[in-house]
C-alpha cells in the first residue's frame, strides 16, 4: 500500500526529466544537424576528403548508378533537359552523379551540357570522414 | 475574485502541456529536416564540342584508368601527380587534358581531380 502512494507521486513528476530530455535533442539537432533542401537517396555521391562545406541547393542534376536523370526530383530525358536549360539560358549547374556512373558517360553529359551553354558546371560529393 | 484565481490556476498547468507540444514539434521539424551528411563541390571543365585544335594540340595528356594513371605516356602513381603536373607548369603548361578510359568510375575521376586541383595547373579539362 505504501509503494502504491509512493507510484503516484512519481506519475506527476514524470513529465519534468521528459521535457528536459526533449529539450536536449532538440538543442542537439539544432546545433548539430544542418537543414538541407530534401535530396533523394537514388544517388549516392562520391566521397572527398579535402574540399570545403557546401550544401547543395533545390535544382541539382542527379544521375543514379543507371545513367537515369532526375532534376528536381522528376525524372527527365537529357535532350528535353538540355533543350529547357537552353531555352532559360543557364549557364550554372550542380550535377550529383552516383558514385558507381561511368565517367566516360558523365563526360558525355557534361560535353553536351557545356554545347548547349551550361558553362559552369560543379560536381557534387560528400566530405568523408578522413579515410579513402 | 473566485473566478480569477481558479481561471489562472487552470492556465498554468495548461500551459506546460502546450509547452511540450511546441517543442515536440520543434524536435520533430528539426529532426526531419537537419541532416549530417555534409556536401562539398568540385568544378569540372569539359572540353564540349569545340573539340581541340590541332594547333593548340595538349602537351600535358592524363589518362585515367581504373588502377593506373598514364600521364603523357608515362605510368605515375597518384601520389606524383602533383609534382608531375607542376613540372610541366614550370614548362610553361598550364592547361592538362584529362581522358577517362572504359569502365572508370564516378568516384575514381572525382578522386584524381581533386588530387589534380592541388597542382597549380589552370584547369583541367575533360574530353571524350
Amino acid at each position: 500500500m505504501k509503494l502504491r502512494k509512493k507510484s503516484r507521486e512519481h506519475k506527476t513528476e514524470s513529465t519534468i526529466p521528459l521535457i528536459n530530455i526533449v529539450f536536449l535533442m532538440l538543442i542537439f539537432f539544432l546545433v548539430a544537424g544542418t537543414i538541407t533542401t530534401p535530396v533523394s537517396d537514388r544517388v549516392q555521391p562520391p566521397e572527398l576528403k579535402t574540399l570545403d562545406v557546401k550544401m547543395p541547393e533545390a535544382d541539382l542534376l542527379q544521375i543514379t548508378r543507371d545513367g537515369q536523370i532526375y532534376w528536381q526530383s522528376e525524372a527527365f530525358v537529357l535532350d528535353n533537359l538540355i533543350a529547357r536549360f537552353q531555352k532559360a539560358g543557364r549557364s550554372e549547374l550542380k550535377i550529383m552523379a552516383d558514385r558507381k556512373f561511368n565517367a566516360i558517360k558523365l563526360v558525355a553529359i557534361l560535353d553536351r551540357l557545356r554545347n548547349a551553354g551550361v558553362k559552369n558546371i560543379k560536381l557534387v560529393t560528400l566530405k568523408g570522414r578522413g579515410q579513402g | 475574485m473566485r473566478i480569477n484565481n481558479g481561471y489562472s490556476r487552470g492556465r498554468k498547468t495548461l500551459s506546460l502541456t502546450s509547452l511540450i507540444d511546441v517543442i515536440f514539434l520543434l524536435l520533430l521539424f528539426f529532426m526531419l529536416t537537419s541532416t549530417f551528411l555534409r556536401y562539398s563541390n568540385i568544378n569540372v571543365a569539359s572540353a564540349g564540342g569545340r573539340g581541340i585544335n590541332a594547333d593548340a594540340a595538349p602537351k600535358v595528356v592524363l589518362r585515367i584508368d581504373q588502377n593506373k594513371l598514364d600521364l603523357n605516356g608515362q605510368e605515375i602513381n597518384i601520389d606524383e601527380l602533383v609534382r608531375s603536373l607542376n613540372g610541366f607548369v614550370t614548362t610553361g603548361e598550364t592547361r592538362t587534358v584529362v581522358f577517362v578510359k572504359e569502365k572508370v568510375s564516378v568516384e575514381r575521376l572525382v578522386k584524381v581531380l581533386e588530387v589534380g586541383r592541388n597542382s597549380s595547373m589552370t584547369s583541367l579539362i575533360l574530353a571524350q
